[in-house]
């Protein structure tokens, strides 16, 4: 199982995760306004949902990400740099 | 003690007015280090030998620019690329939309609003041909961008660099700080900034309006749009956008529009005006952004 931990001062309550999650793990919390995990269960760590968030609110603990198969030099030199 | 050096090369010196906006700070990190060069806020002319710490802001424009930032690589331990000229060539990386004779001709010759001067030949150092971020000839050992980065974040990094930890600080976009609320609303056309009055409150996206936020690295606390001004990316691109190849500020600003506005990608991507400008503001000197293959940098830089 995966755990999905979100950033509640960063969400913006957009649901654009709920919306693009294909497992359907997020809810929005009516209250709050704003994200929820729900369904943690049936994440499969695809990340669209890190892909269409705007603020970068979630952040998934433990998850294998596959080595990317083209990153660039400089670009991987400035971001392990970037402080 | 460690001792600072602070250069200026291509740019408004706002980055070390910043360091200076520590305030009672500055006097805290004084007890740990001693600023041995800064010409900007000090009288020294040479760059003295075995800094630990050399700031660098600004990019690399002149042969001159050039030379300081390798003799301070050369003479430092540690170096730092900051604001966002430094580390993407930022608002200064603009002139790359004209060649060296327009911006010139435009400063001396055919200003029209001075007197026409010759342009001067002695005693000034030779233009580059492009703008350079400092990373284009030199190795930098830490990146921080932002324009400038904010006291706060300065003081986030300087203080545990100086005690030789790591800085712990947030990497997250601008809506990250953003207390604007996003919605999903139908609309079909984009306004320019200038256009209406936006909405406190609501996200200038949901609104209609162009704002870099989503694709912008944050950590300035939201500063332009809680103040009313849609975000112009002046801390360059969000880490997402600059890791992944096929990520690029404007196919993430088009993209966002056209989820958020259910707007086609074709309709958002007409009615977007003076990318130069608008999207690619702060980072057209930036060779990492240039080099993405879905980067339109290339069609825009004059060389």
């Amino acid at each position: 199982m995966v755990e999905i931990l979100i950033d509640e001062d960063a969400c913006v309550g957009c649901g654009s995760c709920v919306d693009d999650c294909p497992n359907d793990v997020y809810k929005m919390n009516e209250e709050k306004w704003k994200t929820e995990v729900v369904n943690a269960d049936d994440c499969m760590a695809c990340l669209s949902c890190h892909e269409i968030c705007p603020a970068q609110a979630m952040t998934h603990k433990d998850i294998h990400v596959a080595k990317r198969l083209y990153i660039d030099r400089r670009v991987n030199h400035v971001l392990e740099r970037m402080i | 003690m460690v001792k600072i050096a602070l250069e200026t090369l291509a740019s408004c010196s706002g980055c070390e007015i910043s360091i200076l906006d520590l305030h009672e700070d500055l006097v805290k990190l004084l007890d740990q280090a001693e600023i041995v060069y800064g010409p900007i806020i000090m009288d020294v002319k040479e760059v003295p030998d075995d800094i630990d710490i050399a700031i660098v802001s600004g990019s690399v424009r002149n042969a001159e620019n050039k030379e300081r930032l390798e003799e301070l690589r050369e003479k430092s331990k540690y170096l730092i690329a900051y604001g966002t000229c430094a580390c993407y060539g930022g608002i200064t990386g603009m002139a790359d939309l004209y060649t060296s004779e327009e911006v010139t001709s435009r400063t001396y010759t055919d200003n029209p609003s001075t007197e026409p001067a010759e342009l001067p030949n002695e005693v000034v150092p030779e233009l580059l041909s492009i703008v350079h971020p400092a990373a284009d000839f030199t190795f930098i050992d830490g990146f921080i961008p932002g324009c400038p980065p904010k006291e706060q974040l300065t003081h986030d990094i300087l203080i545990p660099l100086i005690n030789d930890e790591a800085p712990d600080v947030p990497k997250k976009s601008v809506c990250a700080d953003c207390q604007r609320e996003m919605e999903h609303v139908e609309f079909d056309k984009i306004h320019r900034r200038i256009e209406g009055d936006p909405e406190p409150g609501k996200c200038f996206l949901s609104q209609g309006y162009v704002c870099l936020g989503s694709v912008t690295l944050g950590r300035c606390g939201a500063l332009c749009t809680s103040a009313g001004i849609p975000c112009h990316g002046c801390g360059g691109p969000a880490l997402d956008v600059l890791r992944e190849p096929s990520h690029d500020i404007y196919n993430g600003v088009i993209k966002r529009i056209s989820h958020i506005s259910k707007m086609p990608e074709k309709d958002v991507e007409k009615q977007l005006y003076d990318i130069g400008h608008v999207i690619y503001g702060f980072v057209i000197g930036s060779t990492t952004m240039e080099d993405k293959q879905v980067s339109l940098i290339p069609q825009l830089v004059k060389k």
